[in-house]
């Protein structure tokens, strides 16, 4: 009888897990990766065939709505800053002193050149409000229990994918793995997390590779230098005036 | 990652090249030349600052050598020429609020094509400003070297106010292609080698208000009354479009103006227009119209195209092919020598360092059409390479012929 209660326990436990808190856990995991706001900077490899190329540069995020990219190196691109505020996105370019308005049809392309789109730069897409979660099961990722969550799109939401799975860590809530379809339900793009370690005062990965499933040998890596949280940044910083004064 | 060759910092300039004789000449290479290596060797200690708070001088520029190979048209034969071109921007970090920029273009210019056009270097070398801010080094039929300050400016930033004193590049466009709202300073799409642009000697101030929008005034003053430019621009944010209004004095004109970006649906969709007005005879005389709008929209696969159009009501309808030297004498009031100018842009990315942009523009005045295609070649992390065409037609004494063709080959290094 007591064996019975407890398998019920554990399954209405398991159950209300599921069927509720799928974006409790993907909201907790979000929370932590971009805390009220960051600051932070990284390095982006482009690894292709034959070739390879790296890009540093510095991000400031403030909320969902309030972002900016400014990029340090390579010595061509140095200057070049992108502002996001809500669902606009203006690009600065040093070399003629101007902004340029981003198309919103920009948004779901590639970030130059990565195999990040903008959108995953900017994160105008939120995991948590455009999307429905549904826990599946458990699975481990690099020895690490996670929940596995599907996210589907709600309706009306410009949402660039078709479905999300994502592995959550258990304990931690680190999102460690990644995998994007598009509509038609083909894989197009997985994401790895790895070398997880304190950074901002918290346990998260600080390497994530981007690995498109249609292009053999091509990857992006983007590796956190150094990220704070929690920073006193005010709205004044997110302005398409600031763009050319960011260092 | 990639070593960047020291050397080539250098602008290696043979003393006993054709032309150059005198020894005033040979001195006053030296002095370039000393004065590029030790700005070359500033960037030495300049380059490492902490990921915080940059140095209090930074320098970035770049190298460039372009070979020029024009046909066709009316001088029948092929004619060509080398340009190798330097930039250094300086930036000074006075203070936490006090910034200041120096920036200088270096040329040299050699081939047929530059002894073909008569007194080449005094043409290149007239810079419209207060002060004579250039130097005609070498002035010789088939050997040209010049330097040029194009920017020497003081500023001063608060949150809420930045006031720039000094050579400047004021730039007000929206639109991508044509900017009738530039009218400080007109970005020219041909002149493709020359983004940055000539500065203003003038005086702005930008205030910067709540909301992202801002209120700013720009001055710049001239000897002759009708050659100075100034106005007041009002831009604002609303319901995801950014809108500016524009008014003040343009040469000899009373200009107003407007301008938007904003979006349909996926869609971005901008525009522009400025009206200019007699200053003189204000009531008895007719104002001109210069107007652009665009679509641009990016497609799976790295595709993206560009749509943009041109009114202006005071065509000059003359094509002048010579602009490849010169600073192509654009300006806001005159974008294009047509009435009405169509551009398509198609851009491909192949990969991140390899993209061709297929442009057209077309006119329906004696059927004009420039094909530009670009193919740009990123070979190594500061090293690009760019293949340009700009093939123009037009109906001409009634055949449908070229009116000439040039053919660009870049290659650029970035410090």
């Amino acid at each position: 009888m007591l064996k019975t209660t407890s398998v019920f326990i554990s399954l209405w436990i398991i159950l209300s897990v599921r069927a509720q808190d799928g974006r409790e856990i993907v909201k907790k995991a979000d929370d932590k990766a971009k805390g009220k706001n960051s600051l932070a900077s990284m390095t982006i490899q482009i690894i292709r065939p034959g070739w390879s190329r790296e890009m540093v540069m510095k991000t400031w995020t403030k909320g969902n709505d309030l972002a900016l990219i400014l990029v340090v190196s390579p010595a061509k691109d140095k200057g070049i800053a992108y502002l996001k505020r809500k669902k606009e996105v203006w690009n600065w370019i040093p070399a003629i002193e101007r902004n340029i308005k981003l198309p919103p049809s920009m948004m779901s392309q590639s970030w130059m050149g990565t195999d990040f789109t903008n959108d995953d730069l900017v994160k105008e897409a939120s995991v948590v409000e455009d999307y429905d979660h549904t826990v599946i099961r458990d699975s481990a990722i690099d020895g690490r229990l996670c929940y596995m969550i599907r996210l589907l799109p709600k309706p009306q939401t410009s949402v660039v994918w078709g479905q999300v799975l994502l592995w959550i860590d258990k304990k931690e809530f680190i999102i460690l793995h990644a995998v994007y379809y598009d509509e038609d339900g083909s894989l197009v793009n997985t994401m790895h997390c790895s070398d997880i370690k304190m950074l901002g005062g918290r346990l998260l990965p600080a390497r994530m590779e981007m690995i498109p499933a249609e292009k053999k040998g091509n990857k992006t890596v983007l590796i956190y230098n150094d990220l704070k949280f929690d920073q006193t940044l005010d709205d004044d910083l997110f302005t398409t005036q600031n763009l050319p004064k960011l260092k | 990652m990639i070593r960047r060759p020291q050397n080539l910092c250098i602008l290696h300039i043979p003393a006993d090249a054709a032309g150059i004789h005198s020894k005033n000449m040979r001195d006053k290479i030296k002095i370039l030349t000393l004065a590029l290596l030790l700005l070359c060797t500033t960037r030495l200690f300049s380059q490492e600052g902490s990921a915080d708070r940059p140095k209090w001088v930074e320098l970035h520029g770049y190298i460039k050598d372009m070979q020029i190979v024009s046909f066709g048209g009316t001088a029948d034969s092929l004619s060509s020429s080398n340009l190798v071109y330097n930039r250094l921007n300086l930036k000074f970090n006075l203070s936490k609020k006090l910034s200041a920029r120096f920036e200088i273009r270096n040329r040299m210019f050699y081939g047929d094509q530059v002894a073909a056009i008569p007194d080449f270097g005094n043409l290149i070398n007239q810079y419209p400003g207060n002060s004579n801010l250039s130097v005609l080094w070498v002035n010789q039929p088939n050997l040209v070297i010049q330097s040029v300050v194009d920017r020497m400016l003081v500023q001063y930033s608060t949150i809420k106010w930045d006031v720039t004193v000094g050579r400047q590049r004021i730039n007000w466009g929206i639109n991508n292609i044509w900017n009738p709202n530039d009218i400080f300073n007109a970005y020219n799409f041909l002149d493709f080698d020359y983004e940055e642009r000539p500065g203003n000697d003038a005086i702005r101030v930008q205030h910067y208000l709540k909301d992202n929008s801002t209120i700013e005034f720009a001055y710049k003053p001239a000897d002759a009354d009708n050659q100075s430019i100034g106005a007041v621009l009002y831009k604002f944010n609303r319901k995801k479009y950014d809108i500016q209004f524009l008014a003040g004095v343009f040469n000899t004109d009373i200009v107003v103006g407007a301008g938007w970006a904003g979006s349909i649906h996926e869609l971005g969709f901008k525009g522009e227009i400025s009206y200019f007005h007699p200053k003189k005879q204000f009531t008895d005389s007719t104002g001109v119209i210069s107007a652009s709008v665009m679509a641009d929209y990016t497609f799976k696969n790295n595709w993206y195209v560009n749509l943009s159009f041109l009114f202006n009501s005071d065509p000059s309808n003359s094509f002048n092919l010579n602009y490849k030297y010169m600073n192509f004498n654009v300006t806001a009031k005159n974008l294009f020598p047509f009435r009405y100018t169509l551009y398509t842009g198609v851009v491909k990315s192949f990969s991140p360092i390899t993209s061709l942009n297929m442009a057209m523009v077309y006119s329906p005045t004696n059927n004009t059409l420039l094909l530009y295609p670009t193919f740009s070649w990123n070979i190594a992390e500061d090293f690009d390479m760019d293949f340009i065409i700009q093939s123009f037609f037009a109906s001409q004494e009634g055949h449908y012929q070229s009116l000439g063709s040039s053919v660009f080959l870049r290659f650029r290094w970035s410090f």
